[in-house]
């Protein structure tokens, strides 16, 4: 995604589009609303990915009932009944499925009201600037409009009655491309030219373009409290789990497997130990032979005054268990497109916060989207270093930062970018004010 | 807008006992309506400067400082010294006020007050204004708030303000 739209939503009241970066840092005071953008992020993703009605109490995330997520705009005589959110991502020239891509943007809009104490997209839009469709519930239920515009034709089209096969999950806008093309027929004129026009032209739009954003899997979301470690594991379930449950299994499935696979994660996995000082080796103790058996992870941190040895994962700090499912994540061949990562620096001494930020950098240049939300300055400014070292391959506006600010009735947020120098590029007045007043108030001056 | 401290000057600035007219200049750098330019020479001479080193390291994270490229800086310094134009030995701050575009200095040293004020030093495409306080004392005076609300002393394209 480039970038989000958010309106009356939570802390969010007026409209206000902000970009996503590669590399995006969520920063700014507790309760400001990161952690909702997150959630907001994931669902628009779900809804991408497979078109169903969102879930914003989704792990990690709980946003609660409607009532919760509506903005509160502080004034009872405007009540509000919406929300609205989306996003845009831009089509990549000749890496897609279209040689004509380059610089088209497709747009994808939906606006929640209240069903049944839960939020549901009553309208959803997706466009490319010039073609779009738009599929809307009726006033009455169980009543489907779709409108849509496909090169010069403008097709609207009404569908009533119950919906077979769909029930009261979300109308697909494929199977909303198709009715508009049937109807195109229907309503205008009796060219089948003409409808397969229309329908090739939003069949693309949806399939194709607004594919792309779930090309492969939705983002991974890291709670920002990973689970307990364990003496010894049972092996369990290796579906991703944004506490990091499944980390341990995942790690003994794969050390079994064994191979070049086993070979390059454990490398990785050492060698950002060791950039970060958590750990220099890691390996799987398993006891007996099959699939079932328990197992336990042992690393190893060396350094004056150390034996060496191999240490069970729980007689190590805290910092190595709550960090493996991050960078497990981060290193994994079949990782997801993107991250939603919450305070990823929690029991991190600076230097292993720091050598995330390179992390972040590297995995961010490689084509995924990391989406941090952070009160780490040690990560930021190791982004900024990478960025004025030329040590990574982003580019400084491959970083953004997001500095979410209060206002009175509700939050602004505010994009900052960096120069190649690593610079701070237009700070508002309030960003980083209160550690100016520290450190001021430190010196004396 | 951008502007430049000058080494001599840090107590003033950034010391514990700053003066009135170091503490007003300091003061438009915390409420952003100036953004300090560092790099090059001048910035290894502050950083020598225990306070400043710690205020630095906040203000940069934060946009409150602009950092240039040592390297351009440096360079830059060398070929004034080949060009030898400067009546100072602060090529180097003349230097990062050419790379930055920053057009004010505040300075008490009279022979860079010069420099940088001569155009044949410093005017492509403005020239330099001095902040001083030997001349005007270390009380803020008239002159010291005009200088400060001038809005158009940036010779940096990307200056916002």
């Amino acid at each position: 995604m480039d970038s989000i739209t958010v309106k009356n939503f939570r802390c969010f009241g007026e409209e206000q589009t902000v970009p996503l970066a590669p590399l995006t840092l969520l920063v700014g005071e507790n309760s400001t609303g990161k952690t909702s953008f997150l959630a907001l992020i994931q669902e628009l993703a779900w809804v991408g990915y497979g078109e169903v009605p969102p879930n914003f109490k989704r792990a990690p995330y709980d946003l609660g009932s409607f009532g919760e997520i509506l903005h509160d705009p502080g004034d009872m005589s405007s009540r509000l009944e919406s929300f609205e959110a989306g996003f845009t991502r831009n089509l990549d020239g000749g890496s897609g499925n279209h040689s004509d891509d380059n610089g088209r943007t497709i747009e994808f809009r939906a606006r929640f009201e209240n069903r049944q104490g839960v939020p549901f997209p009553v309208r959803r839009r997706l466009g490319d600037g010039t073609n779009w469709i738009e599929h809307s519930i009726g006033a009455e239920q169980q009543k489907d409009v779709i409108q849509s515009k496909a090169g010069d034709k403008t097709v609207d089209a009404t569908v009533s009655g119950p919906r077979p096969g769909f029930g009261d999950d979300l109308l697909p806008l494929s199977f909303a491309a198709r009715i508009a093309g049937h109807a195109s027929v229907h309503t205008d004129d009796e060219n089948g030219e003409e409808n397969s026009e229309v329908e090739e032209i939003l069949r693309r739009l949806v399939l194709d373009d607004f594919g792309q954003v779930s090309e492969t899997r939705p983002p991974f979301a890291s709670a920002p409290v990973r689970s307990r470690p364990s003496r010894t594991y049972d092996p369990a379930d290796v579906f991703r789990d944004s506490e990091g449950e499944h980390t341990p299994t995942y790690l003994a499935r794969m050390s079994m497997l064994g191979g070049v696979e086993w070979e390059k994660l454990q490398n990785r996995l050492i060698d950002s130990g060791r950039k970060s000082g958590l750990f220099d080796d890691l390996k799987i103790e398993r006891f007996g032979d099959s699939e079932g058996s328990p197992f336990q992870i042992h690393v190893r941190k060396l350094g004056s005054g150390r034996d060496g040895q191999f240490r069970n994962l729980v007689d190590m700090g805290y910092g190595i268990s709550q960090s493996l499912p991050i960078l497990t994540e981060l290193l994994r061949d079949d990782s997801p497109n993107a991250f939603l990562l919450q305070q990823p620096e929690v029991h991190l001494h600076p230097s292993a916060q720091a050598a995330l930020g390179t992390l972040f950098c590297n995995v961010a240049s490689s084509g995924k989207q990391i989406i941090v939300e952070t009160h780490s300055e040690y990560i930021v400014d190791r982004i900024r270093m990478e960025i004025r070292d030329q040590k990574t391959d982003l580019q400084p506006e491959d970083v953004s930062v997001l500095y979410f600010e209060r206002g009175e009735n509700d939050v602004r947020i505010h994009p900052i970018r960096f120069d190649e120098m690593g610079n701070v590029m237009n700070a508002p007045d309030g960003y980083g004010k209160f550690f100016m007043d520290e450190v001021n108030r430190s010196l004396g001056i | 807008m951008c502007l430049i401290v000058d080494n001599n000057v840090r107590h003033e600035v950034f010391g514990e006992t700053p003066t009135a007219a170091g503490s007003l200049f300091k003061n438009r750098i915390d409420n952003r309506n100036y953004q300090l330019v560092l790099g090059g020479g001048l910035l290894r001479e502050l950083g020598e400067y225990g306070a400043f080193k710690r205020w630095f390291r906040t203000a940069s994270r934060y946009g409150y400082v602009r950092r240039i490229d040592d390297q351009t800086v440096d360079d830059k310094t060398r070929q004034l010294l080949g060009d030898g134009e400067c009546i100072s030995n602060d090529h180097h701050v003349i230097a990062l006020a050419l790379v930055s575009g920053a057009r004010l200095l505040f300075t008490n040293d009279h022979r860079l007050q010069t420099d940088f004020t001569n155009p044949l030093v410093v005017s492509h495409p403005k020239r330099g204004k001095v902040y001083t306080t030997v001349r005007r004392g270390k009380d803020v005076t008239d002159v010291h708030r005009k200088l400060l609300a001038q809005r158009n002393l940036c010779a940096w394209s990307g200056c916002g303000k």
